[in-house]
């Protein structure tokens, strides 16, 4: 949205923005409200997801966060977080762009280079779900296309 | 709008947004449709509203034009319907800080540097704000309000 909002600010600069310009946003407009509320709940609630998610991905494989002696729980938790708070801002601000780009390119690698990809696609399997737990029936369709988009990036 | 929402966009990347960072992209959005139809509406007069300014000026002093040998209408037209158009896109993006550091302030030299300044006072500090009150509605005007003050405060007297 910002990407597209400042591209019309450059081209409104030397003529009048036409009105097919202008039907975005209106577009956004029309559902920023339930972004605004989506956004609020999931940050409210990111503790309980993120434990849920935990919950969800030990009950039926507890070492699934060990590696050799060592558990990364703690490790794939922080992560974890973070990814819930970039897909909540991409949702918000309607910018998938910038998080493909910005973000979840660059996880994808760290998640290769680690060996972590079984442990990943499990938890951004289970993360759509939860998420959606949270959040009013106008409100999870937004948060679809980001958690498919960072399901198809890190979980495949 | 930009400047606040960038930030917003660069904190919200390392830590969730507060309530509060929200509030002025709801106080914003809450405004948009005012803001599109007024632009909308200035997009569709423009150019009409800068011929009529410079008719009512012609008639009251029909040489107001007239630097040294020559007639500057054309080149001042071209000017009053830039200015209109930028003033509506700051209007619809809540961006009067851009309009005032890359186009007034620019202009505003320009104006000294041609003696300028009656013309100006005339044109920004009366005949425009009043058209486009005609134009808008009084919720539109509100939002349109702002840019005007801020042209008339750097172009007039």
């Amino acid at each position: 949205m910002l990407r597209q909002l400042e591209k019309l600010s450059l081209e409104a600069d030397g003529r009048y923005a036409t009105a097919a310009e202008l039907q975005f946003l209106k577009n956004y407009l029309a559902t920023a409200e339930q972004r605004i509320s989506a956004y609020e709940k999931i940050r409210d609630a990111q503790e309980t997801i993120i434990e849920q998610v935990d919950q969800q991905l030990c009950s039926p494989n507890p070492h699934i966060f060990r590696k050799g002696n060592q558990d990364y729980t703690a490790v794939c938790q922080r992560d974890r977080r973070s990814v819930l708070r970039l897909a909540a801002a991409a949702m918000l601000f309607a910018d998938l762009d910038a998080l493909r780009d910005g973000f979840l390119l660059w996880y994808r690698t760290i998640i290769k280079a680690f060996k972590d990809e079984k442990a990943a696609r499990v938890t951004y399997q289970v993360l759509p779900t939860v998420v959606n737990q949270v959040l009013g029936a106008e409100e999870a369709p937004l948060m679809t296309p980001v958690m498919a988009l960072t399901q198809s990036i890190l979980g495949e | 709008m930009f400047r606040q929402l960038n930030h917003l966009t660069v904190s919200a990347d390392g830590r969730y947004a507060r309530a509060e960072e929200l509030n002025f992209l709801r106080d914003y959005l809450a405004s948009v449709d005012t803001r599109i139809s007024a632009y909308e509406k200035i997009r569709a007069e423009g150019e009409l509203m800068a011929d009529k300014i410079q008719a009512k000026q012609k008639a009251e002093n029909p040489h107001c034009f007239h630097y040294g040998q020559r007639d500057h209408s054309e080149i001042c037209r071209r000017d009053l319907v830039d200015a209109i158009r930028l003033s509506a896109s700051a209007m619809l993006f809540a961006e009067l800080d851009l309009m005032r550091d890359n186009f007034l302030l620019w202009y505003r030299t320009i104006v000294k540097a041609f003696n300028y300044e009656t013309m100006a006072d005339s044109t920004y500090g009366k005949l425009l704000p009043a058209m486009i009150k005609q134009l808008l509605t009084p919720e539109e005007q509100r939002v349109m309000q702002p840019v005007l003050a801020l042209s008339s405060s750097i172009l007039s007297k």
